[in-house]
């Protein structure tokens, strides 16, 4: 399977079917560092979605391990449900559900009246891992990505009215994670990449290859 | 000769609190500013906030720094003070009406009343610019050591005199919101300005309504704890759907979500669990002087029916039979032999805690105790339960307010 890394995910509030987004921010999670905590308004219901976002896939686990010792009830285990997460835990009923996909990590909850939210973070875990074809009326540009010898990953990419615009990286040819805020392969040598930036009102993909 | 009340500092000297009020803000972004009271600018209480920890200010003279102008020609030097407006009122109505609003006047004092007293006269002297700088002026008829936690109100009415034969001439009125706190907040409270975690008066404001008259540490903190759980069903309730996770209390404290809860609005939702309640109810409590650390008791331990923070059902926590780990709000090292409060469920506080009938109780100030006590490990969980129910002191924490 291929591997993925996010950086800067953001909600622009399409990303959860049928539900409205009330409200994002990025909170202090202290040892956590920071969490992009969001609430949805589905029908009556409130549904709470916080995004945790680490260096790798390892650092995601970690994390979410970290975030599941805050759950009180011993019947939220895991689920080997192969459509969630990379790892994926669910309460009965399906009113919190917990799982790391490459570096995130996503909480998302029935906030109130909800009931299960377990098409919603399927809905969110499709739209992260998914190959989105570009385009849309506004969509980033990709202006530049390069490739050092090591595998390290750079580019320049802008929003036309420089809004904030997250990208997911990924390749079938080496691990991905992210060392000092930078993109980098494991093992360190070039690798093909495929750079997608998601913006508000459209998508960008670049493809990087090791003789680009 | 006009003269003019141009700035109230209540907080003039914030490398200290024992004799000047504390350092404040109102939220996580907004500041208090200093002087607290500024002409054209405060109108009422909420807008000139002021807070005193009673027992760093005890025995002490406490002051406030004024900035007064004129305009006119006058004497360069002027007497001026304030009294309290709620203490010398202005001629009300006669009779029966005038007997009943003095009598309410009186009432009212007492619950909510002026805790600064008075501002002792002083000689000012007008520089030539005819504004002078923050001059300091001493408080007189200070209750703060009489009265309980809580947040009252002080109005003052401003006069002057050129020459202390005449009469005293009003200048102007101010009104202050005044919370009164035990002593200075504990962490994750400071008292480092510009800091986030300066005490926030949104917090107080519930802080010291739930806590209204306690003059301990103890009583605020189960006053504080009783509120808390009481949000239930109305505000929050036991987060059963998502098998009881933290909604507010994940990494840091989501403060400003729980107070937008607090005032109506979404917040972070509906549901609560145990860490939650913990950090509310430690996070309040410390506020007001208070001490209490977030703590658990782990793991994975049966539980005796008990009643969640918002439902009115006795069972196991959700019919879960156990929890992974328990959090509530603990005092000193967080061991067995130190109290909980717990805002997140009501134990049974009958003989036999382990069956129906039962007799709600809120763990208040009880000891966690060893196996087979009577105290709160042998309330929360069944006979079989309790050797895996243990204090874990090392997991204690203060979480950052955000």
């Amino acid at each position: 399977m291929d591997d993925l890394l996010i950086l800067g995910f953001r909600f622009f509030g399409h990303e959860v079917p049928g539900a409205r987004l009330e409200r994002a921010r990025y909170i202090d999670g202290d040892k956590l560092g920071p969490v992009l905590r969001s609430m949805w308004r589905r029908g009556d219901g409130l549904v709470a979605i916080d995004v945790l976002e680490g260096d790798s896939a390892d650092d995601a686990e970690q994390a979410l391990q970290q975030v599941l010792r805050d759950v009180q009830s011993p019947l939220v285990v895991r689920t080997e449900t192969a459509d969630l997460g990379d790892t994926a835990y669910a309460a009965p009923g399906g009113g919190g559900v917990y799982f790391a996909r490459a570096n995130l990590v996503m909480i998302v909850r029935d906030a109130g009246d909800a009931a299960s939210v377990l098409d919603a973070a399927r809905a969110l875990d499709s739209w992260v891992t998914a190959v989105p074809e570009p385009g849309g009326t506004l969509p980033p540009q990709i202006s530049r990505v390069d490739m050092s010898d090591q595998g390290e990953i750079d580019f320049d990419i802008t929003d036309p009215l420089e809004r904030p615009v997250w990208v997911k990286l990924r390749t079938d040819e080496a691990r991905l994670s992210r060392r000092r805020g930078k993109a980098v392969l494991q093992p360190g040598r070039p690798a093909a990449v495929t750079v997608v930036a998601v913006g508000e009102n459209g998508i960008a993909v670049a493809e990087a290859r090791p003789d680009s | 000769m006009s003269v003019q009340l141009e700035a109230v500092a209540f907080n003039h000297d914030n490398s200290a609190a024992t004799g000047d009020a504390l350092t404040i803000r109102r939220n996580a972004t907004q500041d208090v500013t200093v002087p607290e009271w500024r002409r054209g600018l405060s109108v009422t209480p909420e807008d000139s906030p002021a807070a005193y920890a009673k027992a760093a200010v005890a025995g002490n003279t406490l002051t406030i720094k004024v900035q007064l102008s004129r305009t006119g020609p006058a004497p360069s030097t002027i007497e001026v003070r304030a009294l309290d407006a709620d203490a010398y009122p202005s001629p009300g109505p006669g009779g029966c009406l005038g007997f009943i609003v003095w009598l309410l006047r009186l009432l009212v004092r007492a619950l909510v009343g002026n805790p600064l007293g008075e501002v002792a006269a002083r000689s000012i002297t007008f520089p030539a610019s005819g504004t002078t700088g923050l001059e300091s002026f001493t408080l007189t008829g200070v209750r703060l050591d009489s009265v309980g936690a809580g947040v009252r109100t002080t109005r003052w009415r401003w006069q002057y005199r050129q020459a202390s034969s005449d009469a005293w001439t009003d200048f102007a009125t101010t009104s202050h919101r005044i919370y009164v706190l035990l002593d200075i907040p504990t962490a994750p409270w400071v008292q480092t300005p510009g800091s986030s975690q300066v005490p926030w008066t949104d917090v107080l404001d519930r802080a010291c309504i739930w806590a209204s008259l306690a003059t301990s540490r103890n009583e605020a903190a189960e006053k504080v704890t009783r509120a808390v759980y009481d949000l239930g069903p109305s505000v929050v309730e036991y987060d059963c759907p998502g098998g009881g996770a933290s909604h507010y209390s994940l990494g840091s404290f989501d403060c400003t979500a729980f107070v937008e809860r607090l005032n109506g609005g979404v917040g972070n939702g509906r549901y609560v669990n145990c860490s939650d309640c913990a950090t509310i109810a430690s996070t309040f409590a410390n506020v007001l002087g208070c001490d209490l650390w977030q703590s658990r008791m782990e793991s994975g331990f049966a539980l005796n029916e008990l009643l969640a923070i918002g439902s009115g059902t006795w069972q196991t926590a959700c019919g879960w039979g156990s929890f992974n780990y328990h959090e509530v709000a603990w005092l000193g090292g967080c061991t067995q032999n130190d109290p909980v409060w717990d805002a997140c469920l009501q134990v049974d506080g009958d003989a036999d805690p382990t069956t129906a009938p039962h007799t709600p109780m809120l763990p208040v100030n009880l000891v966690f105790g060893a196996i087979g006590a009577g105290l709160y490990r042998d309330r929360l969980c069944t006979p079989a339960g309790r050797p895996n129910c243990n204090p874990a002191p090392a997991t204690r924490a203060r979480r950052l307010v955000v």
